[in-house]
């Protein structure tokens, strides 16, 4: 290990005396951009994953300096890879660097790659709002690229995480979008039901009875079958039960269902909410009477 | 469905080793080891029979005492046994009170019933995972396509370099032509694509009266009234039964459909990667080819 980080000092001190010197034709750079990476290999089988880092960063700017553009992303890149094990926002930072060059140059589903992984990072460290955002841009650049499978996995989390923040309209917009995609694939056709269901549960959140009623019919003329699926069932009955104001009914309804079908935490939370809305309803009608 | 009961837990049989005992034992002692062994057995299996674990975070407001139909028609966990094996121990089936023969049909209806769930669950779960392998396919489907077009885009950048390639040499150097086998095709759109055509299927099935709504719209079920005696508790039971069969029935259909699409989607991919393996072999060969050139223009 000590021998792995003398190594590294060794050729990063080498890279920056060539840079304080003179060099012909910008070749310095070139010989300062190899030895910088030599040296942030090594600092990387050091574990020095700071030094690692920076040294990444020093390169990206050699390689910046050389034109090579495609390289100097490519070294933000692995400077955000060594700097995800320390620190997250110096990494978030590489990544958004490395995206900007990558934009420049035209590799837009490069830059919508890292931008999906900014967003995980965000949601590493469970700042939704953030990763909502980058989330969000990068569904845009799949998509304008046509990678339709990754900009609608992209979708799917920006609704997740506007279902968690309350922000069910919208949360419902992606999910019948992309019900409305799929059922024209074959291959993604079977999926629908579940995204009908996720978008179902976020009309029960936003506690309308009608708007759920208006939305199941516009789910039976969008998909024909949905009607038949234990998926509408369930539906169907947690809005009579809200309906009726039936606490018991809900639960009953949701046992049932859990029983051949676990739910996921993501439909428990957002049903836990719809049941604490209509107990205090139900709370609301004691204390009137 | 939910209110199906689940068999209790048998009780084991003390095994072949825990009656057996030591011969250089004394008498006080395997007396002693026994009545600790059963003893400690006891107790666990008290533990086992009153452990309920709740898991499930909308229990809180079901009422404790509202038990569910079936359980109104609760046993002793002896009867059980004795209907587990026929009534073997108790001198056969033909020995039995009526009562204790609408028992046991209530009790094997139960059972039927939870082992119909149980393959719905089962398929369920299959389901699940299907569809998921069905996402990946797609994905994988276009990333082939990518990878296609990508290669043609390198057919398009070699060109001009091969262009630069035979441009250069001296004056009186004989003039270089790039040796190619085969044109570069690009991504081949296999058939007519089933997966991606663009006119919904279902809306035509619709328009002719083929759609399964209706079927679905009766699947909507109102729960049976309680039963009051055992023929009426074993017909709930059947109903209970009959549509779990139908649910299985039709998710049997589409796991049928789904592994057809599978199929037709790998079988695709295959062909696309037979015409990519193709053009990638090709611009292999073009690239050998124009290093050689610059070789030799180096060499000069």
């Amino acid at each position: 290990m000590g021998d792995h980080l003398a190594r590294a000092e060794d050729f990063e001190n080498k890279a920056e005396k060539k840079l304080s010197g003179w060099g012909l034709f910008g070749s310095k750079f070139e010989d300062a951009a190899d030895l910088f990476d030599k040296s942030a290999n090594s600092y990387k089988l050091a574990k020095s994953w700071d030094k690692a880092g920076s040294t990444y960063i020093k390169l990206a700017n050699c390689n910046l300096k050389l034109e090579s553009k495609h390289e100097a992303a490519q070294a933000y890149v692995d400077a955000a890879h060594c700097y995800k094990k320390t620190n997250i926002n110096e990494s978030v930072s590489c990544l958004d660097n490395a995206v900007n060059i990558f934009c420049e140059i035209g590799r837009l589903s490069m830059a919508a790659r890292y931008l999906k992984e900014i967003a995980e990072l965000y949601e590493s460290e469970q700042n939704i709002e953030q990763a909502v955002v980058y989330y969000e841009k990068s569904a845009d650049f799949y998509e304008n690229e046509e990678v339709n499978t990754s900009a609608n996995q992209c979708k799917q989390k920006v609704a997740q995480f506007s279902a968690q923040l309350e922000q069910y309209q919208r949360s419902i917009e992606i999910y019948e979008d992309i019900a409305r995609q799929s059922l024209s694939n074959n291959l993604l056709k079977y999926g629908v039901k579940g995204h009908l269901l996720n978008a179902g549960i976020c009309q029960l959140c936003k506690d309308d009875v009608i708007a759920i009623t208006n939305a199941l019919e516009r789910y039976q003329d969008l998909d024909p079958t949905f009607s038949g699926t234990r998926e509408y069932r369930l539906l169907a009955d947690i809005a009579a039960a809200i309906d009726e104001e039936d606490v018991g009914k809900f639960t009953e309804v949701i046992k049932e269902f859990d029983s051949m079908t676990p739910l996921d935490s993501w439909k428990t939370t957002l049903l836990l909410r719809v049941k604490e809305k209509l107990k205090a309803k139900e709370l609301e009608e004691d204390d009137l009477t | 469905m939910s209110g199906s009961k689940k068999s209790p837990l048998k009780v084991a049989k003390p095994s072949s080793a825990e009656s057996w005992t030591n011969p250089f034992d004394s008498d006080d002692e395997g007396k002693d080891s026994k009545k600790y062994s059963s003893s400690r057995k006891t107790s666990s299996e008290r533990a086992l029979a009153t452990l309920e674990v709740n898991t499930n975070p909308f229990d809180d407001d079901i009422d404790a005492n509202k038990k569910s139909s079936s359980t109104s028609y609760a046993f002793q966990s002896a009867n059980r046994n004795r209907y587990k094996n026929d009534f073997r121990d108790s001198g056969g089936l033909e020995n039995q009170s009526v009562q204790e023969l609408e028992s046991y049909a209530v009790y094997k209806a139960e059972e039927t019933t939870n082992s119909v769930n149980n393959c719905l669950k089962i398929a369920e779960n299959i389901r699940e995972d299907a569809t998921k392998t069905l996402v990946t396919l797609e994905q994988q489907g276009e990333q082939i396509t990518r990878s296609h077009h990508v290669a043609a885009d390198i057919d398009h950048d070699l060109s001009r370099g091969e262009k630069l390639l035979g441009s250069l040499g001296g004056l009186f150097s004989k003039t270089w032509k790039p040796k190619k086998t085969r044109a570069i095709t690009g991504p081949v759109i296999v058939g007519d694509d089933p997966v991606r055509r663009k006119d919904n299927h279902l809306e035509q099935r619709d328009k002719l009266g083929l759609t399964s709504a209706p079927k679905g719209q009766s699947k909507l079920r109102t729960p049976p009234p309680e039963p009051t005696n055992a023929l009426e508790k074993v017909e709930v039971e059947k109903k209970k039964q009959d549509d779990a069969l139908s649910d299985l029935s039709d998710l049997l259909g589409e796991l049928k459909d789904m592994a057809v699409d599978m199929g037709s989607e790998i079988e695709r991919h295959n062909k696309a990667l037979n015409h990519l393996y193709d053009d990638v072999d090709e611009l292999n060969f073009r690239v050998k080819g124009a290093n050689q050139r610059g070789r030799r223009l180096l060499g000069k």
